[in-house]
């Protein structure tokens, strides 16, 4: 995304404020449908005073660009802001883990330094790889891990993943795929597809003073409606069995104790769940009625259709390091 | 000057180069591409820059125009330039220099694998991969049309060449398109 207005045109698709991102800083933007509902999140890296890479979840990139590209044309075709898709031009994986900056000194040229002090949490910048190719590098972490994201031109690709796995070797590298991915974005309880369902608000995603009211962006006046805002809104928990050996399975509905099993009396359900290698149990994120303030609670899981009923209690979203110092290590 | 080596889209080091009855497939791995999209109030100097990269008058739309370095019209007031890779590596660099800060340019090299047909009689091929009408689509037209669903650039370099774009991610499926409606037409 280029242009004189980008930053300008960013403060009016997502929801939260982009036109003081500083440049060579990324930030999470989370972007809402005109009535209001969360349609999509993803980041932006500020390359240059005019230049923004964007970012979308995998599946929606194409909705995005489209929902996007009818805002620049239609609904400001005043303001001075061009779009093109690169997610082909740029081969990009993520490195992450407790060893990840280790690994990327050994491929990353040396004039550019990756100190915590010189290249933070959130920070992108064009860099240079293996003796001089340009690659772009964004410390942005989706598993919750130390983590950065490096690009290079497609045609580099393969020798690039091939140059990781090599360097790494000595660091125990290993490729994840997007199982390990998701259970620990759930452990980190960051939101995916199954919580930007198409039904939910940023209120519900617990993201709700996101929505700046400083500033006009698609769908900041319909989110105030007073149905999507009453005391009882559904808002995004955590659950763990009261029986540790239980499992959590998602599309459980929630109840409680001692109420009819039916939908007049339902607390909400579950969206993602899994395995938690780390913790030893099964972990799961559920929207729950008033969720934020049941902390402790203990509500049945239940599933009439598979005869499942477990107890299971609420907790944070944020099952692992919920103060974020690994990603900021 | 760094030591990693590149792979072609379908995969290789050597582009794939396909013989069938009188024509030839070729992946066409060599060259650079770069957008050029003028800005606000930067149509003419845009203009007069995509003149400067290419020789003639930047091309209206349906057009590709060029030598060494082309272009081709993508959509109102923007291009894609194309040039061989192995001297225009930084296309986009030099695009950015020309159009002085008037128009946005964004590289594109790795974005899309290039394809060639050779040979005579190719309308019989295309036409059964993409609604373009063949009987007017002669060597300078290029267009953006969808092929097994794929979006793709067709350009006419001359009667007997055409240069189909599609997106790199997407490459295994273009040839096999190609491959399929060659092997269909003759």
């Amino acid at each position: 995304m280029q242009g004189t207005d980008a930053a300008t045109f960013l403060n009016k698709v997502y929801c939260n404020g982009f036109a003081k991102l500083a440049v060579g800083k990324t930030r999470y933007g989370l972007m809402l449908r005109e009535d209001g509902i969360a349609m999509d999140d993803g980041t932006a890296a500020r390359l240059a005073e005019d230049h923004f890479v964007v970012t979308t979840t995998t599946a929606n990139a194409v909705s995005v660009f489209r929902h996007m590209e009818f805002a620049r044309q239609c609904l400001w075709p005043d303001l001075d802001v061009q779009l093109i898709s690169t997610t082909e031009a740029w081969a990009q994986y993520a490195v992450a883990g407790p060893n990840a900056r280790r690994l990327l000194q050994k491929i990353v040229d040396p004039e550019f330094d990756l100190s915590n002090e010189a290249f933070p949490f959130m920070a992108c910048a064009n860099i240079t790889v293996c003796g001089g190719l340009r690659a772009r590098l964004f410390r942005i972490s989706f598993s919750g891990e130390l983590a950065y994201e490096i690009a290079v031109p497609t045609r580099y690709g393969d020798a690039m993943i091939r140059r990781l796995m090599q360097a790494g070797e000595e660091f125990d590298a290993m490729p994840y795929g997007t199982e390990a991915l998701g259970v620990m974005r759930i452990e980190k309880g960051h939101a995916a597809g199954n919580e930007l369902n198409g039904t939910t608000t940023a209120l519900n995603l617990g993201m709700g003073r996101m929505v700046s009211k400083a500033k006009d962006s698609i769908g900041s006046t319909l989110s105030e409606r007073s149905g999507l805002n009453h005391a009882e809104a559904l808002k995004l928990v955590g659950l763990r069995p009261v029986n540790l050996s239980d499992p959590v399975p998602a599309g459980s509905h929630l109840m409680c104790k001692g109420d009819p099993v039916d939908a007049a009396h339902d607390q909400g359900y579950v969206t993602s769940a899994c395995f938690s290698p780390n913790l030893g149990h099964s972990i799961a994120l559920a929207y729950v009625k008033s969720g934020d303030s049941r902390m402790g609670e203990i509500l049945r899981l239940v599933s009439p259709l598979t005869g499942f009923d477990h107890e299971v209690e609420v907790v944070s979203a944020h099952f692992i390091d919920p103060e974020g110092e690994r990603l900021r290590a | 000057m760094h030591d990693l080596i590149a792979t072609t889209a379908l995969g290789t080091s050597a582009p794939a180069v396909d013989h069938h009855g009188p024509v030839t497939l070729t992946e066409e791995p060599g060259i650079a591409l770069a957008s050029v999209a003028a800005r606000r109030g930067g149509e003419r100097t845009t203009t007069l820059a995509i003149r400067r990269m290419i020789g003639p008058t930047a091309p209206k739309a349906g057009h590709w125009a060029g030598a060494r370095i082309i272009a081709f019209w993508t959509g109102p007031d923007q291009w894609m330039l194309e040039a061989p890779y192995d001297s225009e590596e930084f296309l986009f660099e030099r695009a950015i220099q020309e159009v002085k800060g008037k128009a946005s340019v964004t590289e594109q090299t790795g974005a899309w694998c290039r394809f060639d047909l050779r040979g005579p009689n190719l309308a019989a091929i295309m036409e059964r991969l993409c609604p373009i009408n063949m009987a007017k689509f002669i060597a300078g037209n290029a267009t953006r049309t969808s092929i097994d669903h794929l979006g793709c650039f067709v350009l006419c370099r001359a009667e007997d060449h055409i240069s189909i774009l599609g997106p790199r991610s997407s490459a295994a499926s273009l040839h096999h398109s190609l491959l399929t409606a060659i092997r269909a037409a003759f």
